[in-house]
């Protein structure tokens, strides 16, 4: 019985500080993102990109198996409202005819072009370049997954930046430039991330959102809710202090040359967007070079989110097991001191709250019935748990959608608002539990896997799925691929010259 | 008056002759004053007849008041219109009254430019320069669909730009001018309505959605039915490579953003116009 | 068990409050944009009007309605912004008797509201504001300081310019690009003063590089001489960015000052320089680019193969074509602009 007190009491503490500390990220969000508002206001961001010669940046488009689309999504990234930027597609050996497709659309022709990195990666095959637009590359390799695809759109890219992205995202036309401002504001700037929403429900027009909706679905809806509670409460308030431990695999903005120093993509992680940017913080912080990652609501990527619970499910299931890689492969830095307010504060919430959470949180529902069909719960206690466990929970996600109220307030239809409230004061009772099913199935996996993390550790052979970490993976037949080991390590010595040249030499180890 | 023959023997550069019709002769002195500059040379009227006398293939310049003693000073417009050699001349009028059927009226019978007395001295100095400017730097290509003897009455304009502030800035002006406007936002339109319907000059801005200026610039010059189409590209500041990039694919001018309305349509008029 | 019964509805009230809070913030965001699009519905046109040659401004200003002043102010901001001289000062004359309502936003506690208010005086402020400007560029923030910098960056507030330069030092977080093309906006005028700064050894180091960037924008050929006299100091950014200042600017005169940097210890020094002598250089150097090409650099390669085709010097890369490995295939690219 004490023991069952005891546990119930732990299991209140747990969910106090959990939803607790969501609730300070999401008050900190509030001051913090009226504040990121007005200060865009006060740049008068349009003048200061049209006359600043903004940056050049590649985009680096990884492909497998898009043959239906990339097209008319290449076609939208070559309107982008950005002066000087260059599309590196990666054709990841697609089994469809994605490379044929492109080649016939945008008269592409064979060229030669000399990588400027050396990042260890599957094999290209050839390199191809748009007649029409210059500015469009083409690299077909052999398949390696997305990381790899990423690395070897590193080593072919020219620019000093790179933005990293899913062949489905949908930018916003503005989106690169505002991508892009933090790194012309502050030169030791080393990734930045912008917000990405849910376009299910949308009308899209050639390419881009034209009426931004509530889709049908319920089950998208609850999406739409969480990346508002993920990317407004949660990234915004982690920014504030400088623990963005995460950038979106479908929408971020790197230096790469910071990246290829500390190694580039990881192939061998499910989770391959937050362990780069976890490694981005280790690795400067080891070399003590003043550094800063950002989070920032304004450049808009639209991407599509799963519509069945299977998908979804398989969708959160495989975010859990990357996160689990991620902290164990960095275990290190956990509660270190040397790595700041990331190692300090934020990775030890991660493994507690999001990484163990699942645990906790079911074993805590699960006491929370026992007691009660018991009939050894208090009336004090039973409220209490309602209360911090349920209706917390609740509330903060209500915050969510003032923060978008208060900032971007872009569902503009009354019936959506509406919508968005129901769905947050239903969000607890049902929802939510599913996600932590679906969570504690990927952690079980991780763990159940264990033994290949050591495999992992020597950064040989790994084992990656296709488009791992595109958290809309559509490619349903999509099966564990053998990843072939790395290329005997040649060292990659990048030499940072300005803020705006990367120079690199390649030292055979 | 002596100075103004010195300084064009000192320079090589022609005399403007400007001419001021007004029958109020404290009105032809404040314009004068105004607009008085090295190299420019003074003629008035103060009567239609007098004017018509005054006016031949010389005059670079004229401003005219609507109410003459002996008759409408639209009819002077008219009769500039009706030989070729005079018809080229910018006329600046000057009304007392600025209400729109009459500065439509004036603007239709082929007036340059309209300005409401009391005018602010500044614009018409700066309009009176921009008329005077020698022609822009490209060559000017004959203007397709309607001989243009009525001036910008009916010139079909067709403007592709995304921003709304200076798409309503550049058509209020415009349209004031007498031509007759099509707005687009995007690329895209830009190119079907082009080639659905030509215009008879496009303005086009360089950064805009779904297609950028000069990609519908290229195919605008490889259709054969807007291939001599005039095309103004609007262009960033500090973006010189943009100007350079623009007359590579055929531009015919460029303005730059900050701009001035009043510049933009002076260089509409005068890309419309056949010589 | 009614008392659960109960709290468990105060909570859901609560909830639903909260829930209900949010509908409300909507209703009010719903209707300030509405009276917001109403004003705009009616200035803009007034205010494009004066543009096109309504007259009248001061009575235009008059009938302005205190309660509007504030957004009556920034869409006169707005409108001034897209435009230049004269078309400018009448949105100036316009907005001038209203600027008295956002003038004390310039002593306001938070930066956003001063550098905001900084741009405001600066664009319809014409003249009046210039010293003010001039004293924010000291302001605490670095945000207003930008602002101001800005600000003052215009051809037509060019005796600033010295100010600017002054404080540059501090702009050293911005990017080098940022700081280049702020300078490069007053123009050629500013050349004169940019050009001492660049070879001034007092000023920051880092800050020279910015400045040598900015006249490379400008295409200054006059500042080619200083560029080379800064190609020995010991900073490497200030030295690349001279080295990119002379591939825009500089002639045979400073072949010289960069022949030798094409074999200096620092990695990016060598690869700019074998940019730039591929533009000042004489023909006889390409053997000079051809020795100094590395085994396993990708960069140097492709600016040594560019270097040689800048030279005309198709021999030695028709050499290099044929000797295979990297040099061959950066040779291949720079001749066939890519296409294999």
């Amino acid at each position: 019985m004490e023991l069952l007190t005891a546990f119930n009491v732990f299991i209140l503490v747990y969910f106090a500080l959990l939803n607790g500390t969501y609730l300070i990220l999401s008050l900190t969000a509030f001051r913090s993102l009226r504040r990121y508002i007005d200060r865009l206001e006060s740049l008068q961001i349009d003048d200061l990109l049209a006359s600043s010669g903004g940056l050049p940046i590649s985009l680096v488009v990884p492909a497998f198996n898009e043959a239906a689309t990339i097209v008319p999504s290449v076609r939208s990234l070559l309107t982008l409202m950005y002066a000087d930027y260059e599309i590196v597609v990666v054709n990841d050996g697609s089994t469809d005819e994605t490379l044929e497709v492109l080649l016939a659309a945008f008269d592409l022709e064979p060229i030669v072009r000399v990588p400027t990195s050396d990042l260890p990666t599957a094999p290209v095959h050839a390199a191809y370049q748009g007649v029409r637009h210059q500015n469009l590359v083409v690299v077909d390799k052999a398949n390696g997954g997305k990381a790899d695809a990423l690395n070897v759109g590193l080593n072919y890219s020219r620019s000093a930046l790179f933005c990293a992205m899913d062949a489905d995202t949908i930018l916003e036309p503005d989106a690169l430039a505002r991508v892009v401002r933090p790194f012309l504001e502050d030169a030791s700037t080393v990734a930045v991330g912008g917000i990405v929403r849910i376009a299910n429900g949308c009308s899209i027009d050639g390419g881009s959102v034209d009426d931004v909706k509530l889709p049908d679905s319920v089950l998208v809806r609850f999406q739409v809710l969480e990346y508002l509670r993920s990317f407004l409460s949660a990234r915004v308030g982690w920014n504030t202090i400088g623990a963005t431990l995460i950038i979106s695999g479908a929408f971020g903005a790197f230096r790469r040359s910071v990246v290829a120093d500390a190694g580039g993509f990881d192939t061998g992680t499910v989770g391959a967007d937050m362990e780069l940017i976890v490694r981005l913080h280790r690795h400067c912080r080891d070399l003590g070079n003043p550094y800063r990652i950002e989070f920032i609501p304004d450049p808009v990527a639209w991407t599509e989110a799963p519509e069945t619970v299977s998908q979804l499910g398989r969708q959160r299931d495989r975010w859990q097991r990357g996160l689990a890689q991620v902290i164990w492969r960095h275990r290190r830095m956990v509660m270190n001191p040397k790595y700041g307010v990331p190692g300090v504060v934020a990775l030890p919430y991660y493994l507690v709250f999001e990484l163990l959470g699942p645990v906790i949180e079911l074993l805590g529902y699960a006491a929370f019935v026992v007691a009660v069909i018991t009939g050894q719960a208090s009336v004090v206690y039973t409220v209490a748990f309602l209360a911090i466990a349920v209706f917390l929970g609740s509330a903060i996600s209500i915050s969510a959608v003032a923060l978008e109220e208060i900032s971007f307030r872009r569902y503009r239809r009354f019936s959506d608002l509406l919508a968005l409230l129901g769905v947050a004061l239903a969000e607890s009772f049902g929802y939510r539990q599913m996600s932590i099913w679906w969570r504690l199935r990927g952690l079980v996996a991780a763990a159940r896997s264990d033994l290949q993390w050591g495999a992992m550790e020597r950064r040989g052979l790994g084992r990656s799925a296709g488009q791992v970490d595109d958290p809309t993976n559509r490619d349903e037949a999509a099966t564990e691929r053998e990843v072939p080991a790395r290329a005997a390590d040649a060292e990659v010595e990048i030499i940072v010259t300005d803020h705006d040249v990367v120079a690199e030499q390649t030292v055979p180890k | 008056m002596i100075s103004a023959i010195e300084e064009v023997l000192a320079t090589d550069k022609p005399l403007r002759r400007i001419l001021i019709v007004d029958d109020d002769p404290l009105i032809r002195m404040i314009v004068t004053k105004t607009i008085e500059a090295p190299g420019r040379t003074f003629e008035t009227a103060g009567s239609l007849a007098e004017a018509r006398k005054a006016m031949d293939a010389t005059t670079d310049l004229v401003l005219l008041d609507l109410l003459l003693p002996d008759g409408d000073g639209r009819q002077l417009l008219r009769y500039a219109q009706g030989s070729p050699e005079t018809a080229r001349i910018p006329v600046v009028v000057l009304s007392g009254s600025g209400s729109d059927p009459i500065r439509q009226a004036a603007m239709n019978a082929g007036a340059a430019a309209f300005v409401e007395k009391p005018f602010d001295p500044n614009i018409l100095s700066e309009l009176v320069d921009e008329l005077l400017a020698p022609s822009a730097t490209a060559p000017n290509p004959s203007a397709t669909g309607s001989s243009d003897s009525e001036g910008s009455h009916g010139t079909n304009v067709l403007l592709a730009e995304d921003d709304d502030l200076v798409a309503a800035l550049i058509s209020d002006r415009l349209a004031r001018d007498g031509f007759e406007i099509r707005r687009v936002e995007d690329g895209e339109s830009a190119l079907d309505e082009a080639l659905r319907e030509p215009p008879d000059l496009a303005i086009l801005d360089v950064m805009m959605p779904k297609m950028n200026g000069f990609e519908v610039l290229g195919r605008i010059r490889s259709a054969p039915q807007t291939a001599d189409l005039p095309v103004i590209i609007l262009t960033g500041r500090g973006r010189e490579e943009d100007v350079v990039r623009g007359f590579d694919l055929g531009a015919t001018d460029y303005i730059v953003k900050p701009f001035s309305p009043a510049e933009l349509a002076v260089r509409v008029r005068r890309h419309t116009t056949v010589t | 068990m009614s008392g659960l019964v109960f709290a468990v509805l105060g909570l859901a009230f609560i909830n639903l409050t909260f829930a209900a809070l949010v509908v409300l913030l909507r209703l009010r965001n719903v209707r300030r944009a509405a009276r917001l699009e109403e004003r705009r519905r009616v200035w803009y046109p007034r205010i494009i009007g004066l543009i096109s040659g309504d007259p009248d401004a001061e009575r235009l200003s008059e009938s302005v309605d205190p309660s509007e002043q504030s957004d009556v102010i920034e869409i006169a901001w707005d409108v001034a912004r897209r435009l230049r001289g004269g078309d400018r000062s009448r949105v100036q004359r316009f907005a001038a008797p209203l600027l008295g309502v956002t003038i004390p936003d310039l002593e306001a506690r938070r930066p956003e509201t001063r550098a905001r208010e900084v741009q405001i005086v600066s664009c319809l402020g014409g003249s009046d504001y210039e010293h003010s400007i001039v004293e924010f560029l000291d302001d605490p923030s670095s945000l207003v300081s930008l602002a101001a910098a800005r600000a003052l960056c215009q051809p037509n507030r060019v005796r600033w310019i010295g100010e600017v330069l002054d404080r540059l030092g501090r702009y050293g977080a911005w990017s080098p690009a940022l700081t280049a093309s702020m300078l490069a906006e007053v123009g050629m005028g500013a050349a004169p003063e940019m050009r001492v700064y660049l070879g001034d050894d007092r000023r920051p180091a880092y800050a020279r590089a910015a400045v040598a960037r900015s006249l490379a924008l400008l295409k200054d050929a006059e500042s080619a001489d200083v560029a080379a006299a800064q190609l020995t100091t010991a900073d490497s950014e200030l030295v690349a960015a001279c080295l990119r200042l002379l591939a825009v600017v500089g002639s045979e005169a400073q072949a010289n000052a960069v022949r030798p940097l094409i074999t200096d210890d620092r990695f990016f020094v060598r690869a700019t320089a074998m940019t730039v002598l591929g533009k000042v250089g004489a023909p006889e150097d390409a053997d000079l680019i051809v020795a100094a090409m590395e085994a396993g650099s990708a960069w140097i390669a492709i600016r040594a193969t560019q270097a040689l085709a800048d030279l005309h010097a198709s021999s030695e890369l028709a050499a290099l074509v044929n000797s295979g490995g990297l040099p061959a295939e950066a040779a291949i690219e720079t001749l066939y602009g890519g296409a294999a």
